[in-house]
């Protein structure tokens, strides 16, 4: 389970996290919903330590995300991460994007990384991309290779930052179909995301996100088709415009 | 047949000549070596520390501001009067490193600061250390950035190397004067040395540009 309680987090006098508390259970996936500014994006840096926080805590699993005896690099492989900008390894190809943290983090020789690598390219549709570099790619064919990068690593959760809001429409559909897979195969994910369909669909619940404070969460129908809070009435409204 | 103080070039002064060659690839080699390592370690503090940019930024900017040639005297001059038994070889080393490795200083900090750090991230988030992140991601994508800057940098050092005859090494141009002082030809003298330079500096540019598009083999055609 990744439990957040009480977690805030400043940049200066912005506060960008205020007392948000959240739970992910293990097979579970959560939406994570919000206008852009938020801090939706910080929360998921901050759920696997990549940012510090200045008040609360995180634990995924029982262990102390910011604790001070926590291994944190053994701890991120437990959580894998996507984000907007894909953030491929430009000098790597698609295989050894994927291959290269199971070489060096779980020190596996280099053929058993590169099977490895290669099964995950076939899980999101890069069979034939293996050796291909990320500028020889598409928008989603790269996020398909950021997501198969950190599918590698055989995280118990994955973190979703608006993995689609960067592609172009048409490209959009192959990476949520990955991400339906996952679901399938019962991965326990927190997903931001703009696409209230998508959320819909595929969320078993739902978080509003408003100014560092989490204003609802619920069951995915619950909160977007019969929203509680005033404050996620008015972004819905917005968002279907 | 009239005395002359002079013999005609011949062999001998064909092979000193060769070995002043050597030493100047010597030179290069050794001081390229040291200046790139300490220049990167140097380049890397700037970049990742602020205190170090400002306590290095003296010494790298006497270094890129006084021309070789004044250091070289100044140094073994002040090593001449204190009455240290320099060696030469050493003193011309020491200098050429310290003199490279500003330049390369920057060029490193400035390879390490092209690196997209949501890439860098990336590599974090998958569970590497910072010392394997370094390793695998930061170094190779600042390599490749500057990576022409820096053959640059090697191929002034070679030239640049030229000035530490004033110092009493004899590499190639000291050698190339000596030749010149007892055959008095210096035309064939300074040709052959140009020759010999350009010989050390041509396949090192010509493979440079050969790895260089290695390296870029990913980019977009
Ligand atoms: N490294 C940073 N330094 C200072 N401010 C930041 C930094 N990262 C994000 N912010 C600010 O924090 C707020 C939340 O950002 P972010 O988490 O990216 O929101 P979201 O993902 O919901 O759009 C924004 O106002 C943003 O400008
Ligand atoms: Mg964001």
């Amino acid at each position: 389970m990744i439990s957040l309680r009480d977690v805030s987090k400043r940049y200066g006098l912005l506060r960008v996290l205020d007392g948000v508390s959240l739970d992910v259970e293990r097979g579970e996936v959560v939406c994570l919903i919000g206008p852009s500014g938020s801090g939706k994006s910080t929360l998921l840096q901050c759920v696997n330590g990549l940012e510090a926080i200045d008040g609360g805590s995180i634990a995924v699993d029982g262990e102390a995300v910011h604790g001070r005896g926590t291994n944190i690099n053994r701890l991120r492989q437990k959580l894998g991460i996507v984000f907007q900008q894909y953030n491929t390894f430009p000098h790597l190809t698609a295989l050894e994007n994927v291959a290269l943290a199971l070489r060096v983090v779980k020190r596996m020789p280099r053929r058993d990384a590169e099977a490895a690598a290669a099964r995950q390219l076939a899980y999101v549709g890069l069979d034939g991309k293996a050796d291909q570099y990320p500028s020889r790619l598409s928008g989603g064919q790269q996020q398909r290779v950021a997501i198969a990068r950190a599918l590698a690593m055989q995280p118990h959760y994955m973190l979703f930052d608006e993995v689609t809001s960067a592609l172009d429409p048409e490209l959009v559909g192959e990476v949520l179909q990955s991400l339906r897979k996952l679901r399938a195969d019962g991965m326990a994910m927190l997903i931001v995301t703009h696409e209230m369909a998508f959320a819909r669909e595929i969320g078993d619940r739902v978080a509003f996100f408003q100014e560092g404070k989490l204003v609802e969460v619920g069951p995915a129908s619950q909160v977007l088709d019969a929203p509680r809070d005033g404050r996620t009435a008015k972004f819905l409204g917005r968002a279907a415009q | 047949m009239s005395f002359s103080p002079y013999h005609e070039f011949n062999w001998t002064d064909c092979w000193f000549l060769l070995q002043g060659a050597g030493r100047t690839i010597l030179l290069m080699l050794v001081a390229g070596t040291l200046a790139t390592v300490l220049g990167v370690a140097v380049g890397w503090l700037r970049f990742a520390s602020r205190a170090a940019r400002i306590l290095t930024a003296p010494a790298i900017d006497v270094l890129r501001s006084v021309p070789l040639l004044v250091l070289l005297i100044l140094v073994s001059s002040v090593f001449g009067i204190a009455g240290f038994d320099i060696d030469v070889f050493g003193t011309a080393v020491a200098i050429l490193t310290l003199y490279a490795a500003a330049f390369a200083a920057e060029v490193a900090r400035a390879g390490f600061a092209s690196v997209d750090r949501r890439t860098r991230r990336a590599a974090r988030s998958l569970g590497m250390t910072a010392g394997q992140e370094a390793r695998h991601v930061l170094l190779p994508l600042a390599a490749r950035t500057v990576f022409p800057a820096w053959v640059s940098l090697m191929l002034a050092l070679v030239k640049d190397s030229a000035l530490v005859s004033a110092i009493g090494y004899v590499e190639l141009l000291k050698a190339s004067q000596v030749a010149v002082t007892q055959t008095n030809q210096p035309f064939l003298v300074f040709a052959l040395s140009g020759l010999l330079y350009f010989a050390i500096c041509y396949p090192c540019s010509v493979l440079s540009r050969n790895l260089e598009a290695r390296m870029k083999h990913d980019l977009a055609a």
